[in-house]
């Protein structure tokens, strides 16, 4: 058991948690499926707007994403740039 | 890498920004750090370097793009009517009528954020020496929008923008009667909901570069030869473009909320 000091226990939690926090990625799939859907059902009812339809699903994902990148940013924070390492050290 | 006596050297794949010089100030001077020698300096970063050269290359590009404006305009004329026609038509589609009160921020607001967010798609040799006294030979500039206070900057910018813009048209107490709108109750949620405009807008726009970036580090790292090239033009170009349209119609939008039905005074 030794070597279970407190950075092993620091460095597994963050690993679980960077995880966890990636399961976030489920929901920018889920909207921005229907997102698609909805574009798809415009263009079918009115094709000569295709190009405005595009652009404005394009608008509507990019901001459906953004919880996503949240989580990926928390999930990259903890693997790379651990900030309970350094609390753990003083 | 090694190529004879050349070293090529990729940066690591999570850094902060990397501080190149200091500024000597006088003793006390806020937001200083101490320097190893007692006298205290302020930070200048890879990041600020390189929004000085994107502030050149816009200077050199419209000062010498428009040095001669002719009624039949030519091939470099015409690419910059376009653009500004582009941007006419964006502004006016969600402004209406206060287009000529914010042309130049929400102008310069998307250009500067389409070409800080392709930075990292021409790469600048920097050239060093290692401990070893060979030449080093890495990347220079990084995109300045994968680190945060840039972006940070940008949506404290758009921040002060939309309070003005409320401010005016409502006055300062007519402003926190907005925040009390439906109920008293609700302040504490409309204040929240204030503060989660510019945290948005800034982690959208920081979490697509940095983790962009991450992600094609460890493509590098695995297959560094022709696969990164379609996901190169993918997150740069692509992304890029459409993050900046993001970013810039977000801004519009919270500027038109708070202006609500005001008239723009004045000829402007």
């Amino acid at each position: 058991m030794d070597i279970l000091t407190a950075k092993t226990v620091v460095l597994a939690a963050s690993a679980v948690g960077a995880g966890l926090a990636m399961i976030a990625g489920l929901g920018p799939g889920i909207g921005e499926g229907h997102v698609g859907a909805a574009a798809v059902t415009a263009v079918s009812r009115q094709p000569e707007a295709k190009s405005d339809i595009i652009s404005t699903m394009v608008l509507g994902d990019a901001i459906a994403e953004s919880t996503g990148i949240y989580s990926l940013v928390i999930a990259l924070i903890l693997l790379y740039a651990n900030p309970f390492l350094g609390k753990l050290a003083e | 890498m090694r190529l004879g006596p050349i070293e090529f050297v990729a940066p690591a794949l999570v850094e902060g920004p990397r501080v190149m010089f200091f500024i000597p100030v006088p003793d006390g001077f806020p937001l200083a750090m101490k320097l190893a020698d007692g006298s205290s300096g302020l930070p200048v970063t890879i990041t600020v370097i390189t929004t000085w050269a994107i502030m050149l290359v816009f200077y050199l590009l419209f000062h010498f793009g428009l040095k001669k404006l002719e009624k039949n305009p030519s091939k470099v004329q015409t690419f910059y009517e376009i653009l500004y026609n582009a941007l006419d038509s964006l502004v006016e589609s969600v402004m209406g009528k206060w287009k000529k009160k914010y042309f130049v921020y929400i102008g310069t607001l998307i250009c500067f954020v389409f070409l800080a967010n392709i930075t990292s798609f021409f790469p600048i040799p920097g050239f060093s020496h290692n401990a070893e006294g060979q030449l080093v030979i890495s990347p220079f500039f990084r995109g300045p929008n994968a680190d945060i206070n840039t972006t940070l900057g940008l949506a404290l910018i758009t921040t002060f923008a939309f309070m003005e813009a409320s401010i005016k048209s409502s006055g300062v107490l007519g402003y926190f009667k907005g925040l009390m709108s439906p109920a008293p109750v609700m302040l504490p949620l409309n204040i929240i909901g204030e503060f989660a405009k510019p945290t948005n807008l800034s982690m959208r726009l920081f979490g697509n570069n940095f983790a962009g970036g991450v992600i094609l580090g460890l493509l590098y790292m695995a297959a560094p030869w022709v696969v990164p090239v379609p996901l190169h033009m993918y997150f740069d170009l692509f992304g890029g473009l459409v993050q900046a349209f993001v970013f810039t119609m977000l801004t519009m939008v919270y500027i038109q909320s708070s202006l609500g039905d005001a008239e723009p005074e004045g000829e402007l």
